[in-house]
Parts: structure tokens; C-alpha cells; sequence
């Protein structure tokens, strides 16, 4: 396999004891020849080596923890109080990520932040299994993304080929891989049975650039999608977190321009739309961590979740502008918010989710349109 | 301790020599006033330099007060030869903490004193004199880099006019900028936790517009409030604050002005009071409705009838 950069920056491998002589542990390190390895009891001894160093979030991204995930591998997303949730559910396949964006909540989240890849998959395949079996009505969507990126470990761990072959062979239920990286080659080959979403967080050239070291360039993420579109696969967009400057309206129409200029909308699942939000805590470590960010400095306020947000006519403002875009270029594809409340909706859909049985219905029905899951009687 | 008490020339005495000084932002008049009557009961201590001049020790304020009031000897307490600086330094700091409460900037120049004369593995003993109690090195370290502040902010960090919390800021700050904000922070009557926001607001706003402090200082703007004549400090400080805060937040201080400009045009009277969203970011308005009887209540039945009726409702509720 090619290494991935971020891949090559990973210095030393810290292999928990209990997954020493598991065959995942020995796949992922055979890929990282050039790293140290050293047993460990547990993340402590980790936590203490980084917290020595004076950028320990940056630092926590060269190091890896093959590890076991003691909870659950599916459980449903906290979403958060007060805003409009859609009912996601998080495969949790490994915290944080080697990409660095200045935004990114999983500085705050994890104390420290450590690169961790959890390699019981056993015990993950057994919950999916038990879950397809189940095929509870409110877990539709599922997802890898929520703690890390999707795709950066692919080129060390078969991982993710191994999910999409799994969901292909039910009907039940989607998976969505979510990604800022261009990395999908190892997906081109793979029968997904179109149960497998490919869906890349987008952004403006700008904000890419300014605030998302590491990652693939616009341009880069939308050849993949086409890639991944010629393959078959299903795709999404996710326009989160859209980033407010002088100007962002018509670089993010722009955006929306170019991806439907490579991307197909009737092959488009769902499109999120969510604007910078971040718990209080994230502002000072992206002034520390990013002094050139603009970020911080924006016209935010604190939140019915106490999560730090745009003032709420200057989201709206651009949403509608989003809206409208999306509406003229791809009429047929299903935008939604992520975390903005009913008004808000109102405002720039013209509907409450609620009067149409909620977000997770919406989505949950483009997953029916698009890739084919059974439909509402099918639950 | 065998110290020679003298009547020295008050020439003899180094004015530049400023090393063991501690007092600052005390009360000269009524020492000035104690002197003219009793004389100096309190001589000061000094150590004999080599060249014979005189460094002092502890005393600077009194001394200063003698040579103001035209006295041309002075009665000192000469320190033996053999005392070291570290525990000259002690003396220094143990002469003015004996007598008060040392200010901010005392404890900053006493600690810095004692960092410069005793050991680092001794200095957290040291540090009960400064402070009359136990403290821990890390929190002495910072108070003594307050020495590194512009010196025109020692005298308004000692009468509290600029906050411990915002002075440990303004430390981290390029020498200018901190003088430009501790300057206008010393002009103002505020409380902590206004001081803070304005060197919230005033930091951000240079950095979200790539500008310095100082640009944004300069301002026509805010120079017209600081240069307006006003009686009331207090009217300053609130306009100052008004303006960092629109400057901060364009978009919200002018949706927040343009709310309760349609507020005061519903014309509620004092026994109703309409609370907005905090931020305006949900949609949930509050009534306060304040009534002593039955017929207050009923009066204000009509008022929300009133309020239903009025064409700037729907602007309100952002129908």
C-alpha cells in the first residue's frame, strides 16, 4: 500500500498489551515500518509523554494507539440541545485525526487528543451483524466520521473496505464514509451494493486553505468524488463549517457550482449545511494553535447549547444563499442543517422539518431514493 | 543587627540608586505632615558605597519627604559592611510589609528584589514577608513580572486602577500596546470584569482586522470620547465600552440597537418590561408584567391588547 503523508509523520506506535497479538494490530503496524513501537497499559503513559510537549494537541497527531474500544462500536450521536438533530448513528472506529484543521472540536474534546485506531474489529462486526439483524427503524444512517476521518487509515487497515462489504450485503441501512482526504483508491474496486455513501466535507479554496492544513485541495476531493461516482458509489457533500468572511457567499455558491460540474445531483444523497460552531473552550486553542486564524474573531455568541455561533442573521444570511444555490443547480438533492433550530429552517427551506416528520425522515428517505435501502415499509 | 546611626548630608544619598526601593503609590502628604511635626523618627537604612555615597535601603519615601521639605542632613542607619544583599533585601521588604499591607506593585518590586539577591531553591521561604502567608512560587513569579510593565502603569497598578488579572495580560503584551491599553484602562473607573472585555474587545478587533492595538486606538471614533470634556468618568467609560462593543460585534450591537429602538416604539409602560432572547438567537421573548392589585392586573390586559395591535410586532417577533 502507498503511505499516506500523515501516515509517514506517525513517529512511534503505541500498541495497548491486550491487542498486541491481535491480527488487526499486526496488519497496521506491518504498513508503518518506519514507526517505533512500544507496549503500553493503557493511554496514561501516552497522555504523560504528550503532555511534556509545548504543542501537545499537534503532537498527539504523530503518535498511534492501537487499542480496543471497551463501549459500543454503534451507538446513536449525541447530536446537542435545542438545535434540530438528524439522527445519526457514529460506527466509532478510532478517535481524532492526523489532518489538522483549525476548527476542528476534537482539539477540546480528547485531554489529550491522541491518534487512536481501535483494532477489536471483531467485536465491531459481531454489533453490526447483531444490529443488521435487529434493523432498528431510528438507525438508518451510519457513519465513521464523527471522531475521526473516515478514510485516513485506509492505507494501513482494511477497515473500511471490510464495513462496505458488510453493508452491501444488507438493505437495511447506509454507511457513509466522510472524508477531507482524496484517498479513495482502495474504495474503486470494492462491491458496496450502493450502501456505501463517499461523502467529502467541502469548503471554500479559502477557508481550505487557511484553516485545513493536511487536507486534500477542493479540486483534489472533487476528482475523487467522481471517481468514486464512476464506481458506482453514492455520494454527499458536506458544507460544515461554513466559515463567514467578506465574500464567502459567492465562493461558496461557487463551490456548489463546481461540485455539480463534476458530481452528478441524482447521484447526490444528501447535502449538510452547517455553520462554525464550537464549545467555548476550542477559541483559545485555535488562537494558540493558529494564530493567522480569523476564526476566533468572528461575530460569535453563545448558543441555546452554549456552543459558541455566528450571530444568527449573519448564518441565516448565508444559508439562504446556499439554499437558493442549491436549489437552481440541483434541485432534486436533499440539503439539510446541521444543528440550527426550526426558525432557521423556516426562514431559508420555507418548511419545519418537524411538519415532515423530522431530518431523520428526510434523510433517511433520500437513502431510500438514492441507494436503494428498503423503504418506510421495509422498517 | 550593629548599625552606626549618623546625621548624613542628604546629598550623600544615591537619588539613581533605586535597587531595594518597594513604596509605591502611598500617601505623601500625610508623611510630609507627620515629618514637619515629629521630625524623623524612623531614620532610614543605607549601605556606604565605596565611592562614600550613600545606596539606600529602606526609607526612599521618607527621605524624599526630608529633601522636599528642605532639610539638608538627614539621620540614617548605616548597615555594617559584612550584611549581604540578600538580607538587605530582606530588610528592605521586611520595613515596609512590618508597617501595611503591601499594594500589587510593592509585592511585584519585593519579589523581583528578592529573585535578583536569594537563590531560587529559597525563594518560596522568603515569600511570606511580601505576602504574609504562604504562596506558591509559580503565583510570586508572575506577580513579579510586573516590574516589566511600562512605568507608567506601576503607579496605576499599585492604587488598583488596572486589575491584577489585566496587568498579568498586559505583561504579555509588546511594551507599547500594553502602555496604549493599561493607559486607557488607568483613565477609566471600571471593574474587573469591564477591564477585561475592553482588552477583550480591543485585542480581537486589531486581530480579526489584521490591525494593531494601537491602530484601532487611534480611532477617530473613540479619540473623540476620550477627548470629550465630561464631568462623569463614568459616561466615558460607558461610551468607551459601547464603542469597543459595536466595533467587536458590527452586526449584533446594531441588531440589538435596532431591537430596542422598536421596543421604546411600543411605548410599554414601567409595569411592562419585554425581555428579548439573549443574542436574539431563539425565539422565545419574556413579558414581565408587574401589577399590586386586581385592576393593575386588568389594566394590563388591555396593554398586551395594545402590543398585539402594533404594526412594529411583527418586526419584534421577526414574523
Amino acid at each position: 500500500m502507498n503511505l499516506m503523508p500523515w501516515t509517514r509523520q506517525i513517529t512511534t506506535v503505541f500498541v495497548d498489551r491486550q491487542v498486541e497479538n491481535f491480527p488487526q494490530t499486526a496488519k497496521v503496524l506491518a504498513n508503518l515500518p518506519h514507526a517505533a513501537i512500544e507496549v503500553v497499559d493503557g493511554p496514561q503513559a501516552i497522555h504523560s509523554l504528550l503532555k511534556k510537549e509545548t504543542d501537545s494537541i499537534g503532537a498527539g497527531k504523530k503518535v498511534l494507539h492501537l487499542c480496543a474500544n471497551k463501549g459500543r462500536f454503534v451507538r446513536p450521536c449525541p447530536g446537542t440541545s435545542h438545535y434540530s438533530c438528524c439522527g445519526y448513528t457514529i460506527v466509532h472506529i478510532g478517535a481524532y485525526c492526523p489532518m489538522d484543521c483549525a476548527y476542528c472540536v476534537l482539539q477540546a474534546y480528547f485531554h489529550p487528543p491522541v491518534l487512536s485506531f481501535f483494532v477489536n474489529q471483531d467485536e465491531l462486526f459481531a454489533q453490526l451483524d447483531e444490529f443488521f439483524a435487529r434493523k432498528p427503524a431510528d438507525m438508518r444512517r451510519l457513519g465513521t466520521g464523527e471522531f475521526t476521518d473516515s478514510l485516513v487509515w485506509d492505507s494501513v487497515s482494511d477497515l473500511s473496505a471490510r464495513l462496505v462489504e458488510r453493508f452491501a450485503a444488507q438493505n437495511h441501512a447506509v454507511l457513509e464514509l466522510k472524508t477531507k482526504t482524496a484517498c479513495v483508491d482502495g474504495l474503486l474496486g470494492l462491491a458496496h451494493n450502493r450502501k456505501t455513501i463517499v461523502a467529502f466535507s467541502v469548503n471554500t479554496p479559502r477557508v481550505i486553505k487557511e484553516q485545513e492544513r493536511s487536507t486534500a485541495s477542493l479540486a483534489a476531493r472533487l476528482a475523487a468524488a467522481r471517481k468514486c461516482q464512476e464506481s458506482g458509489y453514492p455520494l454527499a457533500f458536506h458544507f460544515d463549517p461554513q466559515v463567514i468572511y467578506p465574500g464567502c457567499e459567492d465562493e461558496y455558491v461557487k463551490v456548489v457550482e463546481q461540485i455539480f460540474k463534476s458530481v452528478s445531483p441524482q447521484n447526490t444523497v444528501w447535502i449538510s449545511l452547517g455553520a462554525f460552531r464550537c464549545m467555548p473552550d476550542l477559541l483559545p486553542v485555535i488562537r494558540g494553535r493558529f494564530p493567522k486564524s480569523k476564526l476566533p474573531y468572528g461575530e460569535l455568541i453563545p448558543g441555546l447549547d452554549n456552543k459558541m455561533r455566528y450571530f444568527k442573521p449573519l448564518r441565516t444570511a448565508l444559508f439562504e444563499v446556499m439554499v437558493k444555490a442549491l436549489k437552481d443547480i440541483a434541485p432534486g438533492v436533499t440539503a439539510y442543517f446541521c444543528m440550527e433550530d426550526e426558525p432557521a429552517w423556516k426562514k431559508c427551506f420555507g418548511f419545519a422539518p418537524s411538519t415532515q416528520g423530522g431530518i431523520a425522515a428526510l434523510l433517511d428517505e433520500a437513502a431510500v431514493r438514492v441507494c436503494g435501502i428498503e423503504g418506510k415499509s421495509g422498517r | 543587627m550593629d548599625c552606626k546611626r549618623i546625621n548624613s548630608p542628604i546629598d550623600m544619598l544615591d537619588w539613581a540608586d533605586t535597587t531595594f526601593e518597594i513604596t509605591i503609590g502611598r500617601d505623601r502628604e500625610a508623611l510630609g505632615r507627620s515629618i514637619a511635626i515629629a521630625g524623623l523618627v524612623h531614620p532610614p537604612f543605607v549601605r556606604q558605597k565605596s565611592d562614600g555615597s550613600l545606596q539606600m535601603v529602606s526609607g526612599f519615601a521618607r527621605a524624599a519627604v526630608c529633601k522636599e521639605q528642605g532639610c539638608s542632613t538627614i539621620p540614617v542607619h548605616i548597615l555594617p559592611g559584612s550584611m549581604d544583599m540578600a538580607a538587605c533585601a530582606c530588610l528592605a521588604v521586611a520595613e515596609n510589609s512590618g508597617q501595611r499591607a503591601l499594594n500589587t506593585m510593592e509585592q511585584a518590586r519585593a519579589v523581583a528584589l528578592f529573585e535578583r539577591f536569594i537563590a531560587p531553591e529559597e525563594l518560596e521561604s522568603f515569600l511570606p514577608l511580601v505576602f504574609g502567608r504562604p504562596v506558591p512560587a509559580g503565583f510570586a513569579k508572575k506577580i513579579a513580572a510586573l516590574v516589566n510593565l511600562p512605568q507608567s502603569l506601576h503607579l496605576p497598578l499599585a492604587l488598583g486602577r488596572i486589575s491584577l488579572p489585566v496587568a498579568q495580560r498586559l505583561c504579555r503584551m509588546p511594551q507599547k500596546q500594553a502602555q496604549a491599553i493599561g493607559g486607557l484602562l488607568a483613565a477609566l473607573p471600571l471593574s474587573v470584569s469591564k477591564q477585561k472585555e475592553i482588552v477583550d474587545h480591543l485585542e480581537e478587533t486589531a486581530a480579526g482586522e489584521d490591525k494593531s492595538v494601537d491602530e484601532i486606538l487611534e480611532e477617530p471614533g473613540l479619540k473623540e470620547i476620550l477627548q470629550g470634556s465630561r464631568d462623569d468618568a463614568n459616561v466615558t467609560a460607558r461610551l468607551v465600552r459601547q464603542w469597543l462593543k459595536m466595533r467587536r460585534y458590527p452586526r449584533l450591537e446594531s441588531a440589538m440597537k435596532a431591537f430596542d429602538q422598536r421596543l421604546s416604539g411600543l411605548g410599554l409602560p414601567p409595569s411592562v418590561s419585554w425581555q428579548p432572547p439573549p443574542f436574539l438567537e431563539s425565539s422565545t421573548h419574556r413579558l414581565l408584567l408587574r401589577f399590586e392589585s386586581r385592576e393593575g392586573l386588568e389594566s394590563l390586559r388591555d396593554i398586551i391588547s395594545q402590543i398585539l395591535a402594533h404594526p412594529a410586532l411583527g418586526e419584534l417577533l421577526d414574523e
